[in-house]
C-alpha cells in the first residue's frame, strides 16, 4: 500500500469514527513512521517473505453473520468479538459497581478517552518502535479495553474471545489494552481463534499497564487457522511490586511471529512468562520472549516448551536483560523443544544480557527427541505407539501446563494440545 | 492354557561400541498356572532375559526364538507383545509428569479392547478401587502423575497395580523385591498371589530367596554366565541361600566368574 493511499484511508476512517484529534494525530504520525521504520529483527526468525504487510486501509466492516453456533461459542464469555464487530460484553454487576470497565476499544475511545490516551501506545509500547507497531497504530480498528481501579480484586477470571472472521477476506488489526491501578488484582483469559478458511493477515497487540502492587494473570490462547499469517505482540510494563503472569499457548496452524516483551520498571516487580507451542505441517512459529529488568530487586522467569512435528519450524528466543541499576535482580529462563520428525526444525536460543553485577541469572535450553525410556514403558503396557507418543509429549509439556494456575485452563489447554497432535496422525 | 517357550536364546548388547554376548543359549518353558523363579548372581543376564522377552530395543537377539502359544514374539513390536499377553514389572519404571496414573491405566486397559468398546467408567473404577485396597494404596496415588515423585516402594506397588488392572497371561517380575522393606514386600506378594489362577503364569527374577517365602514358586531356575544351569523346586532356593552361587558353580564345574567374587 502506498503511503499516500494509506494516509488518506486512515484519515478517512478516523473521521468516520469521529475519533478525537489526539488519535488522528497518532495514526497520521504512525503512517509516516510505517513508511520509514524497519521491520523488527528477531534472532533466527526469518519472516521477511511473509505477506504481513499486505493489508489495506481500515474500513468500517459490515455486520458479520452470527450463526447459532457462533453465538453459542460466546455464551460463557465476558467479551466476545467477531472480526471488528463486538458481539457481546458482559461484565458482572459487582465488578461494574466497583468501577471496573470492560468494553471495546471504539467505545473506550469515546467514553473513556483520557484513560485510553494516557495509556495507549504510551506506557508499555511505543507506536514508533518498528514498522509493525507503527502499522498497528495506523490501522487498528478494534480490540478490548479493560480498566481495573485501585484496590479492586476480581476473583473470577475474565474470559475474552476474539475470532478472526475468515469467512470473508478482511484485515484483522486490533489493539487490546489492560490498565490495572495500584493494588488491584485480575485474571484474564484471552482466546484468539478463526472462523472460516479464507486467507487472513492478523496483527494483534496487547498492552498491559500494571500499576504498583497490582497482580495480573494474563492467559493468551492463540488458535488461528492454517491460512493465517500473524504478528502477535503482547507487552507488559510493571510499576513497583507489580506482578504479571503470562501464560501463553501458541496453538496456531498458520505462520506466526510472536513478540512477547515485559518491562520490569518498578522496584520489586515480577514477571513469569510461560509459553507452550505446538508446530506442525509446514508452518513456522517464532516466539521472541523478552523480559527486561530495570527496577532493583525485580524478578523475571521465562519457561518455554514446544513440540515440533512434520516439516514445521519452531523457534524460541528467550531474552533476559538486566540493565545497569537493577541491583539484586533475578533473570531465569528455560527453553525446551521436542522434535518429533526428522524434517522438523527447531531452535532454542537463550540470550542473557547482563549490565549489573549483584544479580542472579540463569538459563537452560535443549532441543531433543522423544524420551525412549518413557516410550518403552508405555508400549510395554500395550499402549499403541501413536497414543504412547502423545502421552510422552504431554509429559514434556506438563512442565508448563501443570504449573498453570487455573485447573479449567489446564484442562482446556490439554484438550487443545491433544487435538493439535491428533490432527497430525490423520 | 497358554505356553511361553524360550528356545536357545542368544542375546547381545552394545557396550563401548562393541557387541557383548550376554545370553548364551537360554531354554525355558512356562505354562499358565505356574510360578517360576529365576535366581542368579549379578551380571548374569537375568534382566537381559526379561527385557528381551518384552522387546526392549537395547537388546539384540542373535539367535533363538520366543513364542507364545506357538506364535513368534520376536518379530512383534513391544506393544503387540504386551497385547498378546505379556507384562513386565520393571526394575526402574519411567516417570511421566502430566499423565495421571488413572488415565494411563485406562489407556492400557482400553488398548486391549475393541476401539468401539472401551471399558465403562463404573467397571473401571470398581476394579481400580478393589486393587488399590488390596495393595494398601490410596485414591490419591491413583490421581498422581505416573510414578512422578514416587518412592522406590511406591513405584513397585504401582507396577503391581498395573499388573492387577491389565491381567496379562504372563507376568515377568524383574527384581520386584529390590529396595522393599518386609511390609511392602508382603503387600506386593499379596497382589501377585491374588492373581494366581490357571490362566496366569509368573516369572520372578530375583537375587534373594526372601521373596520366595511370600510368592512360592513351582520351579526355581538358576542362571549363571548367560545360561540356565540348574532347575529345581522351591528347595533349590533354600539350598542356594545356604551355600551361595559359588558353591553351586563349583559343584557343577562351571567356568563362570561371579561379579561378587573376590
Amino acid at each position: 500500500m502506498q503511503t499516500a493511499t494509506m494516509l488518506a484511508g486512515v484519515q478517512d476512517y478516523s473521521e468516520t469514527q469521529a475519533e478525537p484529534g489526539w488519535l488522528t494525530k497518532l495514526r497520521t504520525q504512525a503512517v509516516a513512521n510505517y513508511a520509514t521504520l524497519p521491520l523488527p529483527v528477531f534472532e533466527k526468525i526469518n519472516y521477511r517473505s511473509w505477506p504481513l504487510l499486505d493489508v489495506t486501509a481500515p474500513q468500517v466492516s459490515d455486520e458479520p453473520e452470527v450463526t447459532a453456533d457462533l453465538s453459542a461459542r460466546g455464551e460463557q464469555t465476558n467479551f466476545y468479538s467477531l472480526g471488528d464487530t463486538t458481539v457481546r460484553v458482559n461484565l458482572p454487576k459487582a465488578a461494574r459497581a466497583q468501577g471496573v470497565i470492560l468494553c471495546d476499544l471504539k467505545t473506550a475511545i469515546r467514553e473513556h478517552g483520557d484513560l485510553v490516551k494516557a495509556n495507549l501506545f504510551n506506557q508499555a509500547l511505543k507506536a514508533d518502535s518498528d514498522k509493525l507497531t507503527a502499522l498497528n497504530a495506523a490501522l487498528m480498528t478494534n480490540g478490548f479495553f479493560l480498566y481495573v481501579p485501585a484496590n479492586v480484586v476480581l476473583k473470577e477470571p475474565l474470559e475474552i474471545l476474539q475470532l478472526v472472521d475468515q469467512r470473508q477476506s478482511q484485515n484483522f488489526v486490533q489493539h487490546n489494552l489492560v490498565v490495572t491501578e495500584p493494588s488491584s488484582q485480575v485474571e484474564i483469559v484471552q482466546r484468539l481463534g478463526s472462523v472460516g478458511t479464507n486467507a487472513a493477515i492478523v496483527h494483534m497487540v496487547v498492552e498491559v499497564v500494571a500499576g504498583a502492587n497490582s497482580h495480573v494473570s494474563f492467559a493468551g490462547i492463540d488458535n488461528l487457522a492454517a491460512n493465517t499469517t500473524a504478528y502477535l505482540n503482547r507487552r507488559g510494563v510493571l510499576s513497583p511490586d507489580a506482578h504479571l503472569n503470562w501464560e501463553l499457548a501458541e496453538m496456531n496452524a498458520g505462520q506466526v511471529i510472536a513478540d512477547f516483551d515485559t518491562e520490569l520498571r518498578g522496584r520489586g516487580s515480577e514477571a513469569n512468562v510461560k509459553t507452550i507451542a505446538v508446530a506442525n505441517q509446514q508452518q513456522t512459529q517464532g516466539m521472541d520472549t523478552r523480559v527486561t529488568n530495570y527496577g532493583p530487586n525485580s524478578v523475571a522467569n521465562i519457561v518455554q516448551r514446544g513440540v515440533i512435528l512434520d516439516e514445521a519450524t519452531l523457534i524460541f528466543n528467550g531474552i533476559g536483560h538486566i540493565v545497569h541499576g537493577a541491583h539484586g535482580s533475578k533473570a531465569d529462563q528455560e527453553n525446551r523443544l521436542l522434535m518429533l520428525s526428522s524434517e522438523a526444525r527447531g531452535d532454542a536460543n537463550p540470550i542473557l544480557l547482563i549490565d549489573e553485577n549483584d544479580v542472579e541469572a540463569g538459563h537452560a535450553a535443549s532441543v531433543g527427541r522423544v524420551d525412549e525410556q518413557q516410550m518403552y514403558y508405555l508400549l510395554s503396557r500395550g499402549i499403541p505407539e501413536p497414543v504412547a507418543q502423545r502421552l510422552v509429549i504431554r509429559g514434556f509439556l506438563a512442565g508448563v501446563v501443570t504449573e498453570l494456575r487455573s485447573p479449567r485452563l489446564r484442562k482446556s489447554l490439554m484438550n487443545l494440545i491433544e487435538r493439535r497432535l491428533a490432527d497430525d496422525n490423520e | 492354557m497358554s505356553t511361553l517357550v524360550i528356545k536357545d536364546l542368544k542375546v547381545s548388547v552394545t557396550e563401548n561400541e562393541q557387541e557383548h554376548l550376554i545370553l548364551k543359549g537360554v531354554n525355558l518353558t512356562l505354562h499358565t498356572g505356574e510360578t517360576h523363579a529365576i535366581m542368579g548372581p549379578n551380571g548374569t543376564g537375568k534382566s537381559t532375559l526379561s527385557e528381551t522377552i518384552m522387546g526392549n530395543p537395547a537388546y539384540h537377539v542373535v539367535s533363538g526364538s520366543v513364542t507364545l502359544d506357538g506364535k513368534d514374539l520376536l518379530s512383534q513390536t513391544v506393544d503387540q507383545r504386551a497385547r498378546a499377553g505379556l507384562f513386565l514389572a520393571m526394575q526402574y519404571p519411567a516417570e511421566i509428569k502430566g499423565v495421571t496414573n488413572v488415565e494411563f491405566l485406562r489407556a492400557a486397559v482400553n488398548a486391549r479392547r475393541d476401539k468401539d468398546d472401551p471399558i465403562s467408567v463404573t467397571d473401571f473404577l470398581a476394579d481400580l478401587d478393589h486393587n488399590l485396597e488390596l495393595l494398601n494404596m490410596t485414591d490419591e496415588m491413583a490421581e498422581r502423575y505416573l510414578n512422578e515423585g514416587f518412592s522406590g516402594g511406591e513405584k513397585k506397588r504401582n507396577e503391581i497395580l498395573q499388573l492387577l488392572m491389565i491381567k496379562p497371561k504372563f507376568a515377568i517380575l524383574d527384581e520386584i523385591d529390590s529396595g522393599l522393606d518386609i511390609d511392602a514386600l508382603q503387600v506386593v506378594a499379596k497382589g501377585v498371589n491374588a492373581l494366581k489362577n490357571p490362566d496366569f503364569g509368573t516369572l520372578m527374577i530375583t537375587h534373594y530367596q526372601r521373596l520366595l517365602n511370600y510368592i512360592v514358586p513351582d520351579y526355581v531356575h538358576v542362571m549363571m554366565g548367560g545360561r540356565i544351569v540348574k532347575t529345581g523346586d522351591a528347595d533349590l532356593a533354600n539350598k542356594l541361600e545356604a551355600e551361595g552361587y559359588a558353591g553351586l558353580r563349583d559343584e557343577l564345574h562351571l567356568d563362570v566368574s561371579l561379579t561378587d567374587d573376590e
